[in-house]
């Protein structure tokens, strides 16, 4: 990490041409990790990395500039770069003043990266597979990947705040694939922290390893997914990867801001009586937590929607500036060689006060989705889709054969209105979210709730009847 | 550049000898910029440089990989001490393999246009204010611009190994994209389209905002179809998509280790007659072009599927040698930080005889798609696929209203043996080139 001196003659440099304000952010992080695949380990991949960027803000322009040369000469250099290309006026000479770093910069994980070598992840990752593959004959293939992420960061601007934080992430991921005849199908699981590999002692990587196996198993026996709109209960386990593309793009303030987002009017009823939807990166550990975030906000939780009225978005600082208030801390970018900007952490549909049994059951038919896979939104009018990795359909209340191949597809804000039952239970489900052409490392989670009509994309022709009748305008 | 880099590549391949081991190092330095533009301003300007370093290792078979930005000689030499010390952890029952370098030899192609680096900041912040305006003016339902940019990439590549693998490339890259919104009425629209080329010249912002716009306004008012079985044809943006999912079944590592349903079908006539694909190292201005693969493999052309039947995998150097199929300089790295592994260059579909105003009349009635959301969840090893759909309905062989909500489903294999016919529009983005495709049927699901 940088010196104090020299944090500030960066930031001085930065503001000579003009600039309101200037960020310098420095990252060294070493990544370590496994691969298993054919009960082979063949990829080990262990990197050291150190980069740093320096933003420099003037109006609406802002200059960006990242390298991996972090001698005195070359940040000078990077930092004269940046405040010039904000094509500020004249020679302003400005004193900074560096306040207390913020942060915790030695290990308070309880066991963190380091603490697993190699031998002992290897022997984690072949004790999945064996898991996995004793599962059943028809598992083909398993792959399996580990990995785990030691990181400094240095953050420090004109405002004189400097934060000094150290960060671990640990992740794996399974996936496993069931053949027979000429049917392939695949069932997988994942978990990851921002933690150590404490994670080892709340989620179980060979448990899951047969989970996946195990879904893949059952997904051969599946039929084709029925295709029409539906009642969809989406349990809790599924994770909340339809909160993320229902509502959380559409919050992020810099496409509010831009007239991007359908959600367009703070105080306006945007969901059904009882949704509640929180970000909070403040959760102990989880895949989208932190202190603070990549512009050195100190972490806390954001209401988005509170019983279903719009109350707030996600700000990192530059559009926080733009309505004069403080951000949300969601300023968030990828690594170094990226600009903040606002992102979500965890996102959650808050959990109600429905029995999720008594949710099926009062279900005459309909979708039940069990795990969700990835999905996308088009937020501008709301449009998402999601992959459906494991569903079953229900029949008279209760929980009929599995089905695969389905995708759902809704639109956000009528998802949200539709939502007409709330369990007392909470999944999270955890993701790299992609924006911009950067990723950041997320968790999403809802209640078990029931959606009155989603359309499903399977390619068994007409599923079940609908629920409730047509009313309104067709069509999204 | 060059000699600096083969000093430290040289102080690798060394300390790997010194140890009695094989050994690969890849380089890249390079840079980018970055410029977006709204409301005729700059918004963005982004510059950023890289440099790095990725070291395979082999010891008696078994591989170890480590990377680094620090390019010192006593990084080189840590480097090398620590993928030798995972190597032991690494399965030795089946050897390890990197590319033998004799009597290999690399093609000469124009990679690096001078004029990108010589034309000013202000040129190209006025060929994004340029797109920008364009796009506005060309139809009134565009109500806001999300962004227009100007993108450009400069890189230069060594890549060494213990066995007399030298290659060295210099790359440079411009392009320039827009996503905007249309709007009538409560409908909202959205729309992108980006262009990507090796020389400056070539850069055209009036094709790119037509496209952008045209994106758009052709989707308001969209409304879904009722579900079932329909014809359907492919915009040549939607096959390129589908083309990519394809390459990953068409990756020989995932073929011989039970990840694809392409297994064990050489020779056979897979997929429809109609269709002859192709992956070309070596096309003239190809943007995926290069003269050797990112493991020293010299760069080629190969065909994979031949009139329907398939006659070629895409494989690197280690499943050639393994599973005894041949090596076709597929390997790609991401960047330094990853071990390569197997990709496309240029893919091509190649362009049929039809001529997309006559395939709509062909066609009669159907689903003319433009757009898909969610591709990245296909399952590359079932080859299932559920994905959002929008586009136009086609009646009486024309297009008319805007189709939007819907998803299509199946499974990729059928969808490249139901092929009705190949139009002869082949346009590229990036690395993939496909014409119009008409499909006898898929499944669409809406009302």
């Amino acid at each position: 990490m940088l010196d104090r001196k020299l944090l500030t003659r960066i930031l001085e440099e930065a503001l000579r041409y003009g600039g309101d304000w200037a960020e310098v952010y420095v990252e060294e992080k070493r990544n370590s990790s496994v691969f298993c695949e054919d009960s082979r380990i063949e990829k080990i991949n262990q990197g050291f990395e150190q980069g740093v960027g320096i933003r420099v803000v003037k109006g609406e322009r802002t200059a960006y500039v990242s390298s991996n040369q972090l001698d005195e000469s070359d940040l000078l250099q990077a930092a004269r770069l940046a405040g010039q290309s904000v094509k500020g006026s004249g020679d302003r000479e400005k004193s900074i003043q560096l306040h207390q770093a913020a942060g915790h910069n030695t290990a308070d994980y309880s066991r963190p990266a380091e603490a697993i070598n190699i031998d002992k992840k290897v022997e984690l990752v072949m004790s999945a597979d064996r898991a996995a593959r004793g599962c059943g004959a028809p598992i083909r293939q398993v792959s399996i990947g580990l990995a785990d992420l030691s990181k400094s960061v240095q953050i420090a601007n004109s405002w004189g705040e400097v934060v000094e934080e150290l960060v671990n992430r640990v992740r794996w991921s399974i996936n496993a694939i069931a053949a027979r005849d000429s049917l392939i199908q695949t069932g997988s699981a994942s978990s990851g922290g921002t933690c150590g590999w404490e994670l080892l002692n709340k989620a179980s990587l060979t448990g899951q390893a047969a989970q996946a196996a195990e879904l893949a198993l059952r997904m051969l026996d599946a039929e084709p997914a029925p295709a029409g709109r539906m009642p969809v209960v989406m349990a809790a386990e599924a994770g909340g990867t339809m909160v993320h593309e229902a509502c959380g793009h559409g919050l992020e303030a810099d496409l509010v801001q831009k007239g991007l987002s359908v959600y367009s009017k703070k105080g306006a009823l945007v969901a059904a009586p009882g949704v509640s939807v929180v970000d909070d990166p403040t959760l102990e550990g989880r895949y989208g937590s932190y202190r603070f975030d990549d512009e050195g906000s100190p972490a806390r939780p954001t209401y988005l929607i509170k019983d279903g009225v719009l109350e707030d978005y996600l700000y990192d600082r530059v559009c926080a500036g733009r309505e004069g208030r403080r951000d949300s801390c969601n300023g968030r970018r990828e690594s170094y060689q990226d600009k903040p900007i606002p992102r979500m952490s965890n996102t959650m549909i808050m959990p109600g006060k429905d029995d999720p049994e008594e949710i099926i059951r009062s279900t005459p038919s309909g979708l039940l989705v069990k795990k969700m896979g990835g999905g996308q939104v088009n937020t501008i009018n709301g449009d998402f889709v999601f992959d459906v990795q494991e569903g079953y359909l229900i029949q008279n209340g209760r929980i009929g054969p599995p089905v695969r191949g389905a995708t759902l597809t809704g639109n956000g804000p009528r998802v949200l209105m539709n939502i007409d039952r709330i369990g007392s239970d909470l999944g999270f489900s955890i993701g790299v979210c992609g924006k911009d052409g950067q990723g950041v490392p997320v968790a999403d989670a809802q209640p078990t709730i029931r959606i009155k009509e989603l359309v499903v994309g399977g390619t068994a022709g007409r599923g079940p009847q609908k629920l409730y009748a047509f009313s309104g305008r067709p069509g999204f | 550049m060059e000699s600096s880099f083969s000093q430290v590549g040289e102080k690798v391949l060394q300390s790997a000898r010194n140890r009695g081991l094989t050994g690969e190092v890849f380089i890249i330095k390079g840079r980018e910029l970055s410029i977006e533009v709204r409301n005729g301003e700059v918004e963005t300007l982004k510059q950023a440089e890289e440099s790095g370093m990725g070291i395979r290792i082999i010891d008696r078979g078994r591989l170890g990989f480590t990377f680094t930005t620090d390019l010192s000689p006593q990084a080189a030499e840590q480097a090398v001490g620590d993928a030798a010390r995972q190597a032991g952890y690494s399965a030795g029952d089946k050897p390890y393999e990197i590319p033998d370098g004799q009597g290999v030899s690399y093609a000469t192609l124009p990679l690096f246009d001078p004029a990108i680096g010589r034309a000013s900041l202000d040129d190209k912040i006025g060929l994004a204010r340029d797109l920008e305006t364009k796009a506005r003016e060309l139809d009134k339902r565009v109500a806001r611009l999300d962004s227009s940019a100007y993108q450009e990439t400069e890189y230069s590549v060594l890549l060494m190994n213990t066995r007399d693998i030298y290659a060295f490339k210099k790359v440079n890259l411009c392009g320039v994209n827009v996503s905007l919104v249309a709007e009538a009425g409560d409908d909202v629209q959205s729309g992108f389209a980006f262009m990507v080329r090796r020389r400056f010249d070539e850069l055209d912002t009036s094709s790119i905002a037509r496209e952008a716009v045209e994106g758009a306004v052709d989707l308001l008012g969209g409304q879904p179809l009722a579900t079932g079985q329909m014809p359907c044809v492919m915009d040549p943006y939607v096959v390129t998509r589908f083309l990519a999912v394809l390459a990953q079944m068409l990756d020989a590592d995932a073929v011989f280790k039970g990840r694809s349903l392409l297994k064990g079908c050489l020779g056979e006539d897979v997929f429809s007659p109609l269709l002859t694909i192709v992956d070309d190292s070596l096309l003239e201005n190809g943007i995926g072009s290069t003269p050797f693969d990112s493991e020293g493999m010299p760069g080629q052309k190969t065909t994979l599927v031949d009139k329907g039947v398939l006659r070629s995998y895409l494989a690197d150097y280690l499943t050639a040698v393994r599973e005894n199929c041949p090596a076709t300089g597929s390997a790609r790295r991401a960047s330094f930080r990853s071990l390569p592994s197997v990709g496309s260059s240029n893919l091509i579909l190649q362009p049929g005889p039809m001529k997309p105003g006559e395939m709509l009349k062909a066609v009669g009635r159907g689903f003319y798609i433009t757009d898909v959301m969610g591709m990245h969840m296909v399952n590359p090893v079932s080859g299932q696929f559920s994905v959002g759909a929008a586009g136009r309905l086609i009646e009486g062989g024309e297009l008319t209203r805007a189709v939007r909500g819907v998803t299509i489903a199946g499974n990729l294999k059928e969808l490249f043996r139901n092929v009705e016919a190949v139009g002869s529009d082949l346009k590229f983005y990036g690395g993939r080139a496909a014409p119009s495709l008409w499909l006898s049927h898929l499944s669409v699901a809406g009302q």
